[in-house]
This record gives C-alpha cells, structure tokens and sequence, in this order.
C-alpha cells in the first residue's frame, strides 16, 4: 500500500474514539447533569403522570447505562429521533433541511475570510516591523474581538437600513427559490441558468458572510503572516530574487505556495469556529440554517432535535478534521512519514 | 526554591519596566480598558444616573442630554443599564475563568507527571472537549443547567479547561526533564512535593496569559448566550440580552439601544486579548519575529 492510503486508514481508525467521545460528553451533558431533560421540556410545574409520560416517551425512565447503550445503538444506525413538535419529523430530516443554508453561509464566509487573510498577511510580512505590520497585527486582534451579533448589526444599519444597499434577513426574496438539487441557492441558481434567484441570494449572503468572514479573517492574517515571515528568509527565495523575477512573482508563486501549508491545518481548526460563528451570524440574520434550528428548539423545548442537532455537528467537526488531516498529508508527504 | 520564584518576578518586572517597546504599549492599553470597565462596574451605583431596571422616560428616545446615550424599547437608560451589566459581565468573567484555572491546572500538572494510560484518556478527552466549537457546548450545558449566574459560568468554564490542561501539561513535560526534579527526586522528596514545590512555581508565569485570553473568550460567550436568550433572566442588565431586545427596531433606525452594549463587549474583549497578547510578547520575546 502506498504510505498515503496507510495514514488514511489509520487517520479514520483514530477518529472513531474521538467520536464515541464526543457523542459521551453530549450525552453526559444532556442526560446526565444536573438538569432534567423533561424539565426542561414542559416546566417544572407539569403534574407528574405528564412528567412520568414523557419520560416513558424519551427512554428516560431506564437506568442510564441502557439510555446510553440505545443512544450508542441508535446513532450507529443513523437515527437521530424524532422531533418533539410540528409533526414529529426524523430529526435527520430537519437538519438536512437546514444543513445546505448553514453550508453556503460557511463557505463563503471561508472564501472572504481566506481572500482578507492571504492578501493582508502576505502584505504585513512585507512590511515586516514597519507601521503597515503593525497596523495589520492590531486589525488581528480588533477582527477576533468583534462580537458577532454587534458587528452584523452595524453592517445591517449602514448597508441595509440606512444606504439600503443589502437585504439585512433571509436567504433569498420570496418566491425566488431556484429549484431544489443541492439546496446550495447559489449553486442551484447557476446549475439551473437563473439569473434573478442567483443575484438574490447572493445579495442576501452579502452581510452575513462578510460579518463571519471578516471575524474569521484576523486568524488568517496572523498566520499566513508569520508563516510567510519564515518562507521569505529562506534561500531559495533570495536566490529568486537574484535571478530577476519579478518580486510579485517572487512573493505570489513562490514563498506563498510555501507558507501556506501551515495555513491549511489551520483551515481545519477555525471551522469549529466558523460553526460556533455561523450559530450567531444565523440568529442575527434570521439565515434558516442549522444554528437557528438550535436556538429555536431550545425556545421550543424540543429537547430530541437539540440534542440531535448538536451530534450532527459533533460528527460534522470530527469528519472534517479527518478531510483537512488527509489533504495535509497528500500536499506534504513528509506527514504521512511521521 | 522562594529564591527562583522571587528572582523570576523581579525579572518580569523589570522586563515590564525596563524598557518600552510596541508590547509595552499593547499591553498597557489592554489593561487600562479593563481599569475603566472594572471602575464602571465598581462605581455604578454611584455614577448611574437612573435605576437600570426602571422605565424612566419615554420608549427609544435617541441620546440626548438627559439621556445621554438613549433610552431601550421599554423606557430604560441604556447608559444606565450599560454601567451595570458591566458588574454582570465581569462577574461571569471572573467565575468562569477561576472555574477553568482551578480544574484545568491541576488536571494538566497530575496527567502531564504520572504519564501512562491515566494521561492518554484525559488527553483524549480534553482534545476533543476542545475540538467542538465552544459556543455551541455552552449552549447545551446552558440549557439543561437552566439560568443562573453560576451556572452560565459553569458553562463557559467547561470549554475552557482544555486550554489550561493542554498548556500547563506541555510545559510540566518539559520543566519534569530538568536536572532539579531529578535532584529533589534523588533526596527522597515525595511526588506531591515535587509537583507543588518544584514544578508547579516554573509553569505559573504562563497561566497569566492564558488566563488573559480566556476571559476575552469568555465575555464574546457570555454576550452570546444572552443573545440567543439562554443567559440571565429579563429585567437584568445584560450587554448581550440588551443586544438581543434592540434587535427589532433596528429598520426605526433606533441604532442606539444596541451599539452602545456591542461595543462594551468589543470593549472588554479587546482589553483582555491586548493584555493577554501584550504580555505574551513580553515573556516570551522570540514572538515579535513572527516565528
């Protein structure tokens, strides 16, 4: 076998306790605190054959080894309940209803906060110890601190309410919905030739990916700065610029196809961020994604959606580790050697 | 072992006020930020011109002079209430960072000594206690805990013990090779001993960062929290709850009841991370060369 398909393999094998892990830790915080589930669901004042009911309905009134044993046996088989309201639907098909909105939000808030990242950090360590250096370490700093629900809101005052540019909630404008291939509206509006649904839904992704990516891009520029700060001291750098190409060239084609290795591992580690941002930017920009199916099943008391909803982005997290782990290995084959 | 501890600060301060370079600077903001926001909190009983909890004037007045930065959608000073969700702020800060420091540190010091299969599982656990997106785990412990000051700091608390684990038991891996552990081992001092006394002081100088740059974490979660309405109940003070209740009337062009809580979070979150990064930079100079 060659060494990539070996640390593919054993990349997959070492995933799987991570995921029995994090499946236990949601299912110790949702069971097992203190904290009742059915609590939570209908008040503490439900008179107790109401309680005793729904406890029998949940599985909850087992000892807790078994609730675990069925919870294990039921996620394996991909089942991840059924919802407490509205008709009770599989759990899975809510957020498969969700999941496309929260993954167009992500990909390009990632795009933004990757263009803003590279082009920002390569400039800084250009300038490396100059006022424009320092400038870009303070917009670092200032990016990370933004809260989300504030900065979406003053780009919603200023694009939407005041210059009305930008639609400030939404996905797209009513009756506009391209038809249904990938759920991804921007794709689907392309794949289909309509003109009229792909501009209005990138006008609605407008601000919100521009607040995600903005609050992303700060990470970005740190490290594609200090990362491009050690390729442009190396040797084969000075000697192409010894050989007269263009500094452009020099800095572009490269030392950045060098620098960005660390960038890409990085990649993986702010998705579980842009996920946690994603739930914010959602709430804030009323975008029907899965960070709005939580909160607003939190509201409703659904407890089985909530908990479903957040193995779903348990398992999402771990299987895209796994992805940016892979790519890492066959970019950089020194990896899989380790 | 006093004498090390005692030279090791009197070297930091004289770092911090030998000489002044741009983290000098860095630093200094941060912790003047936070000297403000801690004096509001402290002094706003006294400063505060009206109750924050009270209907005081006419609903969504823009700022003017009686209401110097406006007033919410139900008649509340939003000054008012900016001043006293400061004291709420900081005391989820304070409780949750000391919940995190005072599990993480010794679980980082215990795992990162005795090794073996006992380190294995904790390090397995915390590392993926720390993959999952923070926010998204304090939800959920938020949820089933119920509302609370205690128990929204338990919930942050918890996604932050990994960072204290991780970092203190890197550096126990490495400070546990030194010639002086081997010594004290060799003069029959117990494990106990050695951790506390001889381990323990050489890993302290980092946890002030790390401390720093938790709590910045902290108030961008707590304001989150309250802003999807898991935070405290109604009527008190809260910068990401008064957020969440602006919200609406947003399109009225009322932009006062939620820039000027915003910006106190971005305010203290920005303070902690200056001084957190400041003192980084300070104690460990080899950062400024971008490596």
């Amino acid at each position: 076998m060659s060494s990539l398909r070996v640390y593919i393999v054993t990349r997959i094998l070492a995933a799987i306790p991570m995921v029995f892990i994090l499946l236990t830790i949601v299912f110790v915080v949702m069971r097992v605190l203190p904290g009742d589930p059915v609590a939570a669901i209908v008040g503490t004042k439900a008179p107790p054959h109401v309680v005793e009911a729904l406890k029998k309905q949940l599985g909850l009134d087992k000892p807790l080894i078994i609730q675990y044993l069925n919870y294990i046996w039921q996620l394996l088989h991909g089942d991840l309940g059924r919802s407490m309201i509205w008709g009770r639907r599989p759990v899975i098909c809510e957020i498969m209803d969700r999941f496309p909105a929260t993954l167009e939000l992500s990909i390009f808030s990632f795009l933004i906060s990757v263009l803003i990242g590279v082009v920002t950090g390569v400039y800084a360590a250009q300038r490396f110890g100059r006022p424009a250096d320092h400038a870009l370490r303070l917009y670092g700093i200032i990016t990370y601190s933004l809260f989300i629900p504030w900065f979406g809101m003053i780009l919603q005052l200023i694009f939407g309410v005041y210059l009305g540019w930008l639609p400030v909630g939404g996905r797209i404008d009513t009756y506009m919905e391209p038809k249904h291939i990938t759920g991804l509206y921007v794709l689907d509006s392309i794949l289909t030739f309509n003109m009229p649904s792909l501009i209005s839904a990138l006008r609605h992704l407008a601000l919100p990916s521009i607040t995600l990516g903005i609050y992303i891009s700060g990470i970005f520029t740190r490290i594609v700065r200090s990362s491009m700060i050690n390729v442009l001291r190396r040797d084969f750098i000075r000697a192409a610029r010894a050989r007269g190409i263009p500094e452009r060239l020099v800095i572009y084609r490269h030392a950045l196809k060098n620098a960005f290795i660390p960038v890409l591992t990085m990649m993986g580690l702010q998705f579980a961020l842009l996920l946690a941002g994603a739930v914010l930017t959602e709430t804030t920009f009323s975008w029907p994604g899965m960070g709005t199916l939580l909160v607003e099943r939190i509201l409703y008391r659904d407890f089985v959606t909530v908990q479903g909803t957040i193995v779903f982005i348990a398992v999402l997290i771990i299987t895209v580790g796994l992805i940016v782990d892979i790519l890492y290995a066959y970019l950089d084959p020194r990896i899989r050697l380790r | 072992m006093k004498y090390s501890v005692s030279k090791r600060i009197s070297s930091i301060t004289k770092r911090i006020f030998g000489r002044r370079g741009a983290e000098y600077y860095i630093a200094g903001t941060g912790a003047a930020i936070i000297a403000v926001v801690v004096l509001a909190a402290l002094l706003a009983p006294f400063i505060a011109p009206y109750n924050p909890i009270k209907t005081v004037g006419k609903p969504l007045t823009p700022p003017n002079s009686k209401y110097i930065m406006g007033t919410d959608s139900i008649g509340r000073d939003v000054y008012s209430r900016i001043l006293y969700g400061s004291r709420i702020a900081l005391t989820i800060i304070l409780l949750s960072a000391s919940f995190s420091l005072l599990v993480g540190v010794p679980l980082g010091l215990v795992s990162g000594y005795i090794g073996g299969t006992f380190d294995k599982l904790l390090v397995l656990l915390m590392d993926s206690i720390y993959a999952f997106p923070g926010l998204i785990l304090a939800i959920a412990i938020a949820h089933v805990l119920g509302p609370g000051v205690v128990n929204i700091a338990l919930s942050i608390a918890v996604i932050y013990i990994p960072t204290y684990f991780r970092m203190i038991r890197g550096e126990v891996l490495s400070v546990k090779e030194n010639l002086y552990v081997e010594a004290a081992r060799a003069i029959g001092a117990r494990d106990f001993e050695i951790l506390f006394r001889y381990i323990l002081p050489n890993v302290l100088p980092s946890i002030p960062v790390v401390f720093s740059l938790n709590a910045a974490d902290a108030i961008l979660v707590e304001a989150g929290l309250s802003f999807l309405g898991l935070g405290l109940p109604a009527p008190t003070p809260d910068w990401g709850f008064d957020l969440k209740n602006g919200h609406p009337y947003l399109p009225a062009k009322c932009w006062w009841p939620v820039t000027f809580p915003g910006l106190m979070v971005v305010l203290v979150t920005l303070g902690f991370s200056l001084l957190g990064e400041g003192i980084n930079e300070i104690l460990n100079p080899q950062l400024r060369e971008g490596r």
